[in-house]
């Protein structure tokens, strides 16, 4: 009976959880919501490195960048707090969509296509693509010598067009804008073109690398705005005009080693005199420097695989019992809800959780779509094994009870299901192992967690090696005691059988 | 008491378990069901408490008919006790919770009174001092003494065994009987799968005598182990009595 009760709050709590996760606020006009709420949340890709949005090296749990100045000035005009929102760069514009923030600022170009969807402030910043080969490359020495080559960028970035253009260039795209570099330097690519902005920071120090010829095309960076925010676009245009007009605009990219003549176009000449951190000083900031960070994604990661297991083994238990004890349309529809979460990835079931179902009005936020992600999931797999738990209760305990008068239900409960979940105990065990590192997965749907922290990081300080190890480390740390426990109970289990 | 009217049952391979048994046992009767593996007996027994449902035929039991959708199939239950081979005690529970269980949750008896109940039962079969050992610490003898002070918690008018001491060391064979016997001596309505002679000659009014789904032949304990009228008892018996087929019978 108690743990019939656990099971029901359990079920109850998640649905209230669901109703919360898809309510949402009545329309009103966007600025007046910010200034209400005394801060504006802005979307961008701390993965996607400097110099735009990434973790400091010097204190890794706060983010820098000329994005986050702009962020920041621009919330000061405003008379607000910045609040920067993480989300993945290929979806931040569906994520603004379906209204995760207010506003997008992560080196988005404005092009006729986005405009279809979304508006565009002002631009902020006129980019130019910047070819890189290696040091030594004496053959590509600018964008017409690509021809056979093999030249890397950015997914949908305008670059990758620029490329795609000239004909006969074998074009690789890259998800970061780090391996790119790190490709062409050890020779698996001939050369990279990026946004100068991202070769100012990650070429330009390297030895191995060097500019090859001007650099080409324009296009220019614009803040995105919800189609419906026209009142937020005038007001951040104004804004723009301001800073652009007081010089704080360029006093920001001239820290950030980011001003050019090409700029010229957009702002008068002021000098400013701070200096930004380079990623060298990153290359060196002593490892504790980023434990804060990391130990935070470890929380986060607990939290949301102990929350999950929770909804697994509750769901996993009704799921079993519809599909042996229920009549036909219920028992047959546990049936194939076990078989299709088995039988397609989760990662295909995170997506349309969270980019699928906005499309049909239902808009979960992060945490909900990863706690019913990998819950869901794994209900499937918990069914299967508490179904193996009670196949193996010897038909004989359902006799004895039933010919004491018992009904089936009462049978169940009290005798068939404390058997079976004695002998499914350590299998439940190792499927929370499991889904602990599964729950790396929800990193594609803006959850911040140990996976996701860890990529942060490395793309900013390229320090993939040793975070990583730090990383495995952790979750080792975190998942070893469970495997210990697990073995604990199949002995047990052993010695009682 | 029961009465079984051209009772059939088919598995669902097709196969025919019971052809057309017709059975009255009278209250107070004790019966003892024989016959090869196979025959039937197990599931002849179980079609008394419908924990087997049968093709075609009527069951009675205590002026209800399991066939009749009014009968409270759970009350009727209440009402028939039931032994098995293999105990079945529950193995998560003591010796005293599998018996104050059922009382408790199938006749709403106080904790209190549950446990008084099964105390004095536990009295009865002789193991007073057992009541919080787990099934796993009991012998054989002990389960099966256990599993029958579980069925008589509920205060049955019938009580069925299926083979209770074939699964026991010979030794430990005599401790369920010696039950048994006091539970018959008491006026209980009894029918029981057995092979034990001994019992069935000192305590049954009747032995039925069932072999292929059929019952073959039915008699007093004489009848059937000295003088059986069909051949197939007679073979049967010759059997487990370790006696050569010798003269021929009287044909009936
Ligand atoms: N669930 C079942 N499905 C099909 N055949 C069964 C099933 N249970 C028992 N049988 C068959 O029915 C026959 C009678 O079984 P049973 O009543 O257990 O015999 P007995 O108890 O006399 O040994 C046997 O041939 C057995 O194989
Ligand atoms: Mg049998």
């Amino acid at each position: 009976m108690k743990r019939l009760l656990r099971i029901c709050s359990l079920v109850i709590g998640l649905i209230i959880l669901l109703s919360w996760a898809v309510y949402s606020e009545p329309k009103e006009d966007a600025v007046e919501k910010i200034r209400k709420r005394g801060y504006i949340l802005w979307g961008s890709d701390a993965e996607g490195g400097a110099p735009y949005v990434f973790p400091s090296p010097k204190d890794p749990s706060r983010l820098i960048g000329f994005e986050v100045d702009l962020a920041e000035a621009i919330a000061h005009e405003l008379g607000v707090q910045a609040r920067q929102s993480q989300n993945a760069w290929d979806s931040l514009i569906p994520s603004l969509k379906r209204g995760d923030f207010d506003i997008a600022i992560n080196g988005i170009e404005i092009t006729p296509e986005r405009k279809q969807e979304v508006l565009f402030s002002l631009p902020y910043y006129i980019y130019t693509e910047q070819l890189v080969v290696r040091k030594e490359e004496t053959a590509i020495r600018g964008i017409d010598n690509l021809k056979g080559k093999k030249a890397g960028t950015l997914s949908g970035a305008v670059a990758q067009n620029i490329l795609e253009g000239i004909g006969g260039v074998d074009v690789r795209i890259y998800s970061g804008q780090v391996e790119p570099y790190e490709d062409l330097a050890i020779g698996r690519i001939d050369a990279v073109l990026l946004d100068l902005p991202i070769a100012a920071y990650y070429a330009k120090p390297n030895p191995k690398l060097k500019y090859a010829g001007a650099p080409v095309g324009r296009g220019y960076y614009g803040i995105v705005i919800k189609k419906e925010d026209e009142e937020l676009k005038k007001a951040l245009d104004d804004i723009l005009a301001k800073l652009l007009q007081t010089g704080e605009l360029k006093r920001i990219y001239e820290k950030w080693d980011m001003w050019n003549e090409t700029q010229e176009a957009l702002f008068q000449d002021i000098k400013g005199s701070e200096t930004h951190p380079g990623i060298e000083e990153s290359r060196k900031a002593p490892l504790q420097t980023f434990f804060p960070m990391l130990i935070k994604g470890a929380g986060i990661t607990i939290f949301i695989s102990v929350a999950s297991m929770a909804l697994a083994v509750s769901l996993g238990l009704i799921l079993t019992l519809l599909r042996l004890y229920s009549r036909p349309p219920f028992s047959s529809l546990a049936t194939a809800y076990i078989e299709l979460y088995r039988g397609t990835p989760l990662l295909i079931q995170l997506y349309i959780l969270y980019y699928g179902l906005p499309n049909i009005g239902i808009s979960l936020s992060p945490v909900a779509a990863a706690f019913l992600g990998l819950g869901m999931n794994y209900a499937a797999y918990e069914a299967e094994i508490y179904r193996a738990g009670i196949m193996s209760v010897p038909k004989g305990q359902m006799e004895a009870a039933s010919s004491l008068g018992m009904t089936k239900t009462l049978a169940l409960r009290r005798i068939i299901l404390p058997q079976a979940l004695r002998i499914a105990t350590p299998g439940i065990t190792n499927d929370f192992i499991a889904l602990f590192k599964d729950s790396s997965l929800v990193s594609v749907i803006a959850m911040v967690e140990l996976t996701k922290t860890y990529t942060i990081l490395s793309a900013s300080t390229l320090r993939f090696f040793e975070l990583g190890l730090i990383v495995a480390v952790l979750y080792f740390a975190m998942s070893y005691p469970l495997s210990l426990l697990a073995g604990r109970l199949e002995n047990k289990l052993k010695g009682t059988a | 008491m029961i009465k079984f009217a051209g009772v059939s049952k088919y598995f669902n391979n097709g196969a025919r378990v019971l052809k057309d048994i017709s059975l009255d046992i009278n209250a107070g009767e004790v019966v003892v069901v024989c016959g090869p593996s196979g025959a039937g007996k197990s599931t002849l027994l179980k079609t008394i408490n419908k924990l087997e449902h049968i093709d075609s035929g009527e069951i009675i039991v205590d002026g209800f008919s399991l066939q009749d959708s009014k009968t409270n199939l759970t009350m009727l239950r209440a009402e028939i006790g039931m032994v098995f081979q293999h105990f079945n005690l529950y193995p998560h529970k003591t010796a005293i919770q599998n018996i104050m269980l059922a009382p408790m949750k199938v006749k709403k008896l106080g904790k209190k009174e549950a446990r008084e109940k099964a105390m004095s039962l536990l009295g009865r079969v002789g193991l007073s001092n057992k009541c919080d050992v787990f099934p796993s610490q009991l012998s054989g003898g002990e389960q099966q003494r256990v599993a029958i002070a579980r069925s008589l918690a509920m205060e049955p008018k019938i009580m069925l065994f299926d083979e209770p001491t074939s699964s026991l060391d010979p030794e430990l064979t005599s401790e369920v009987l010696d039950v048994m016997v006091s539970l018959a001596q008491s006026g209980m309505t009894m029918v029981v799968v057995t092979h034990e002679i001994g019992f069935a000659c000192n305590v049954a009014d009747r032995i039925v005598f069932m072999d292929n789904g059929e019952i073959v032949e039915t008699g007093t304990p004489p009848d059937i182990f000295v003088n059986p009228q069909q051949e197939r008892t007679r073979e049967f018996m010759s059997r487990i009595l370790h006696i050569p087929i010798n003269n021929t019978p009287v044909e009936g």
